[in-house]
């Protein structure tokens, strides 16, 4: 047997072996589960997120400063409004009152407001008023105290303050009315609002 | 007298400040929470108050017919703290439904300011406790959107009842005529006491038309029935023209105003109005700047057209509203008035008279102040 002869047994036995090969493979395929890059069952995930719900208010403006003054000569009373208007005194003008934001990404479902003192506490002497009311140029709430009214220990001011930063905002005004003999000296209060979801 | 003066300044000076000697402010987070009621159930929640001001020191409660059940690990501290609150649920509770009540956050006001202001914030904890036998509660949310879009429709139920349920939910969408147009059906599912799930599919609007629809949510649980509707709208690349200004004064520049309306649920940016103007041979043509516009927001274009050879009359006016890659048209007539010449003689002779008379008084004032030469 030459070399030549040598040689073409092995392409032989190869091309053989090849076919055998082709074939087992064939049967393999065609008898076991297939297996595709093809997706054939559909499956769902998911994705969640959670947003913390921030309930915040703050006083924007804090500060009603009448400074000193005193009821005009002559006159049984002054009166003073956060307006900008004093009548039958020589208090400071104030016009801004006190600004009320919400700024949490919740609505308050419930502002109310409370003071710590009556006008006979606060001032004294002959029908002294002390009034407060709630507006809001925004619309950020819809106030039951829309008008003056006696200040008090607890009022809801609004329900429903808003947050978003188009409306958001409230004033509150304040009406006093100072009579000729009211008390002196240093006189204090407390406003709180407080704000509930 | 003087000192006496002094002493009743002082006697009668009243100070009526309302001063704080900073913004007060407090927050509170989470301010919602909710917790499904089990017998004998400890939960530990945890609330962070927050932006409280510095050197303001905050109290913290419970307040409400349930605080009873919640313990705080801390009830005082400055400049805002995260507090564990520890709720101890009872054996049972009587009233089914939603059972509120508040962690309260408040400011202690200053005590060395004549009148302080302070603030107080409330976190709301509901206690879900269920009610006897079979009830859930649902939510349907099916957004705004365009026609040919994919809108998600997405409903939610709760078991909110003391029995295991089974829920077969249809959704099924509505016209503003009552024609349905697509129903939506989903594969039972089981919610025990407190579970919930979502039932969500997309709306194919192709086809739809613009206007109002309704989705109407009928649930079907254990031999009950709950149903819940929600309105939407479906919008369309479309803007209309709604008005425009009729009347010119001739012999002057006036202003045009288009009032437009965007029909489309999404914003259309950069719309503008070509408006012509003509009679006979005559036309005026005039561009208005463009403009944004938000979701079905109704807006007005302004332009200005010079009328200052425009004779008296009425013309012709069309309108091509561009935007997006389209085209609204709109035709009508406008009206050109006469100049009001008359007006402007009226004021004008006002003026001279006016300015005359400050003439004549100045003179004879001068005159009657001059003073006569002396004689020699």
């Amino acid at each position: 047997m030459t070399e030549n002869d040598s040689v073409l047994v092995i392409a032989v036995f190869a091309v053989i072996a090849s076919l055998a090969a082709a074939g087992f493979s064939y049967y393999a395929m065609s008898e076991g589960p297939k297996v595709s890059g093809f997706l054939s069952n559909t499956d769902t995930g998911t994705a969640s997120l959670t947003v913390e719900s921030v309930l915040e208010i703050e006083f924007t403006d804090d500060t009603v400063a009448f400074g000193s003054g005193r009821v005009a000569t002559g006159q049984a009373s002054a009166t003073l409004y956060t307006n900008g208007t004093i009548v039958n005194g020589n208090w400071t003008a104030e016009s801004t009152g006190l600004v009320l934001e919400n700024k949490g990404n919740v609505n308050a479902s419930t502002l109310t407001l409370s003071a710590t003192k009556t006008a006979a506490t606060l001032l004294g002497g002959t029908s002294p008023q002390y009034n407060w009311k709630v507006s809001s140029a925004d619309s950020a709430c819809t106030s039951a105290i829309s008008s003056y009214t006696a200040v008090n220990s607890s009022a809801v001011a609004c329900n429903q303050f808003g947050y978003l930063d188009s409306a958001d905002t409230l004033r509150i005004d304040f009406e006093l009315v100072v009579p000729m003999d009211s008390l002196k000296g240093a006189l204090s209060d407390t406003i709180t609002a407080t704000a509930a979801p | 007298m003087k000192k006496k003066s002094i002493f009743a300044l002082i006697a009668m000076a009243i100070s009526l400040i309302m001063l704080v000697n900073s913004a007060s402010a407090l927050g509170i987070t989470p301010a919602i929470t909710e917790v499904d009621f089990e017998p004998n159930a400890v939960h530990t929640l945890i609330i962070d108050v927050i932006n409280a001001k510095e050197g303001r020191k905050v109290s913290v409660y419970a307040e409400g017919e349930f605080a009873q059940y919640a313990t705080i690990d801390k009830t005082d501290f400055y400049n805002g703290a995260r507090i564990n609150v520890i709720i101890k649920l009872p054996a049972e509770m009587k009233n089914p439904g939603p059972n509120n009540f508040y962690i309260v956050a408040a400011e202690e006001p200053p005590q060395n300011v004549f009148i302080s202001s302070a603030v107080a914030v409330k976190a709301r904890i509901t206690v879900n406790v269920p009610y006897p036998g079979k009830y859930i509660d649902a939510n349907l949310n099916v957004p705004s959107g365009n026609v040919d879009d994919k809108i998600p429709v997405e409903l939610k139920v709760i078991n909110h009842g003391t029995e295991t349920i089974s829920v077969n939910p249809i959704i099924e969408i509505y016209d503003r005529s009552g024609n349905s147009r697509e129903k939506m059906e989903f594969n039972p599912i089981t919610l025990k006491t407190n579970e919930f799930d979502y039932f969500r599919r997309y709306l194919d609007t192709k086809g739809f038309k613009q206007g109002d629809y309704v989705a109407a949510a009928v649930i079907d649980y254990s031999g009950e029935r709950k149903t819940i509707n929600q309105t939407f709208k479906l919008g369309n690349l479309k803007i209309d023209i709604l008005n425009f200004t009729k009347i010119l004064e001739g012999g002057r520049i006036n202003k045009f105003n288009i009032m437009v309306k965007n029909n489309w649920n999404n914003e259309v940016k950069g719309v503008y109005a070509d408006v012509s103007l003509s009679k006979g041979n005559y036309t005026n043509s005039f561009r208005t700047p463009s403009a944004d516009m938000k979701a079905w927001e109704e807006k007005e274009l302004t332009g200005f057209v010079d009328a200052k050879e425009m004779t008296a009359g009425e013309y012709k006016m069309d309108i091509n509203l561009n935007y997006a890659g389209q085209m609204t048209y709109y035709s009508g007539i406008v009206t050109v008035t006469e100049p009001k010449l008359f007006d402007k003689f009226i004021i004008s002779g006002v003026i001279a008279i006016v300015v005359a008379l400050l003439l004549g008084a100045g003179y004879f004032f001068l005159k009657k102040n001059k003073k006569p030469r002396q004689k020699r």
